[in-house]
């Protein structure tokens, strides 16, 4: 592989062949893309060709569930407009996916692995089979001579083909669609990063946890608080103040205790708590999961998504679950920030974490 | 990786990969022959050149060969003419032969005709036909002949000496090789 990999930087294959797309993170409260494009630059692969926000309306989604798909298309229409692409690769809401791991025997044949699991699927998943859409990956670091460790994603038929189609009414060719959080491993966490890792993506309406074990996505799970309960708790507490003014609290005072007014710090404090209750029960439920010699004990947990810029969180974190906690470097992959110098400031890189690992995503 | 399209999809995005694969192959193989094509055109005006100019070559030495064959005909009629020519200067004339057989016949011989016979292989030979006086004179103009040195041989058919007087005959002479007659 890694001859390969060598050979391809020494002559990198046409960006045609590549079937070059943008990366299209759909939320419920915003469409964030970004695409990349190969630079001569030394020292760098790529360059930042394209990246922004469009803002989507009330109703149209709901933790992941398309209300009103004419609104979604005109989003998306939007979208095409502002950026004139064709192939995206999106963003599937983890708020309704489901996954699990499962073994299967070394001996199986390729083809009929998917018919297996199609077996399996109705085990593990609410939705019957032929309900759903799924796909999986083989577990390499973790195969046996015996045995195939599979992990295996599954949405329901309806949740897909209601953003295909959307994307489709809108001219747009969908090359990909991934959980929001295996798009964002890629951009956040080393290339085959050994070990287990939490993913925590602290959106505005919710809070999305991601386990990733050798760089695959095994487990994922949404606690439905965002960055606006936050904003809504310190409007209680401070008096009606302008979202920037709120966001300048949580950027500059956030979890660090004011010796002359704490008001803030006990509003959010409080409500962070919260927050980690939720991530340290899941840690509880990863680590309660088979031991398999510590592999698959949490090493760290890694923040993104658009509201992590809460000052004194990742301390917070490291302190209250034990586990080195740090804001994520969502360009680590993509490209050296000596050589280059991203337009999107840092605050506002977090949100695009999802984005960025969906253009960084090379095969179909 | 985990790609959770639609499988119809997913075989069109697939799909249209290869065919991407496919075109930039082509686009590879065309440019490849292109560039061949190209560092070969001067090989191949080269050659060009050089054919049209072997080829007028070739074409000069066919009508040089055309010509050199008519000239080599015409030269062996010329030496056919030449050998005659020179065969006709090295013999005796004719009217050599027939002045001196009428200097020979005398008054009582009278000669009517000569038919004069040359082969182009062998002896010429003279036939000289005519009416003798008597058989004694024709017997000695046939000697007379005999010991003419221009004539290797006589022939008198006997039946010409039948009657006494008055004599037709008819008489070859087969001319010497050294003085034969044009």
């Amino acid at each position: 592989m890694s001859v390969l990999l060598t050979l391809e930087k020494i002559i990198p294959p046409p960006s045609f062949l590549m079937m070059p797309s943008t990366g299209v993170d759909i939320s419920d409260t915003s469409l964030k893309y970004i695409r990349f494009a190969p630079t001569a630059k030394p020292g760098a692969k790529r360059q930042l060709q394209a990246w922004g926000e469009v803002d989507i309306p009330d109703g149209v989604l709901s933790r992941g569930s398309v209300l009103d798909q004419k609104k979604l298309i005109s989003v998306l229409e939007e979208f095409k407009s502002k950026t004139n692409i064709d192939h995206i690769r999106v963003s599937l809401p983890e708020e309704r996916a489901y996954l699990f791991e499962t073994e299967i025997k070394r001996s199986t044949p390729a083809k009929e692995i998917r018919g297996l699991l199609e077996f399996r699927l109705e085990e593990n998943v609410p939705i019957p089979a032929r309900e759903a859409f799924f796909d999986y990956d083989i577990l390499e670091d973790r195969t046996t001579d015996q045995s195939l460790r599979v992990v295996v994603a599954a949405y329901s038929r309806e949740t897909i083909l209601n953003y295909y189609d959307a994307c489709i009414a809108a001219k747009l060719t969908p090359v990909s669609f991934e959980v929001e959080a295996q798009a964002m491993v890629r951009s956040v966490l080393p290339h085959h990063a050994p070990g287990a890792h939490m993913l925590v993506d602290f959106g505005k309406t919710r809070t999305g946890i991601g386990i990733v074990l050798g760089g695959v996505l095994m487990y994922t799970s949404t606690i439905e608080f965002g960055g606006n309960q936050l904003s809504e708790i310190l409007r209680k507490e401070l008096g009606e103040l302008s979202e920037s003014e709120i966001t300048q609290i949580k950027n500059t005072q956030g979890l660090i205790k004011g010796v002359i007014d704490t008001r803030s710090y006990d509003a959010l404090i409080s409500t962070i708590s919260v927050i980690k209750d939720e991530i340290s029960s899941r840690i509880q439920y990863w680590h309660s999961t088979r031991e398999e010699n510590g592999v698959r004990r949490i090493s760290s947990v890694v923040l993104c998504g658009g509201s992590v810029n809460l000052k004194g969180l990742p301390e917070y974190l490291t302190e209250a679950l034990g586990i080195p906690t740090e804001r994520a470097n969502v360009w680590q992959n993509a490209f050296s920030l000596d050589t280059v110098i991203p337009p999107i400031d840092l605050r506002h890189s977090y949100g695009y974490a999802t984005a960025i690992g969906l253009a960084l995503k090379r095969t179909v | 990786m985990i790609n959770l399209l639609p499988p119809t999809a997913r075989r069109s995005i697939v799909r249209e990969y290869w065919l991407r694969v496919a075109t930039v192959w082509m686009f590879l193989l065309g440019t490849g022959c292109l560039i061949i094509a190209a560092l070969l055109l001067p090989t191949y005006v080269q050659i060009h050149i050089q054919l049209r100019a072997l080829s007028e070559s070739v074409n000069a030495s066919t009508e040089m060969i055309t010509s050199y064959d008519t000239l080599a005909q015409e030269l062996l009629t010329a030496n056919d003419r030449a050998k005659i020519l020179i065969n006709a200067a090295s013999s005796t004339p004719f009217s050599t032969y027939v002045n001196s057989i009428e200097e020979l016949s005398g008054q009582a011989i009278s000669i009517n005709t000569y038919t004069f016979t040359r082969p182009k292989t062998g002896e010429a030979t003279i036939t000289v036909s005519g009416v003798a006086r008597t058989r004694q004179e024709l017997a000695d103009f046939k000697d007379v002949l005999s010991t003419d040195g221009a004539f290797s041989r006589v022939e008198l058919p006997i039946s010409n000496l039948i009657k006494e007087k008055d004599l037709l005959f008819s008489m070859q002479l087969i001319v010497s090789t050294s003085t034969n007659p044009l």
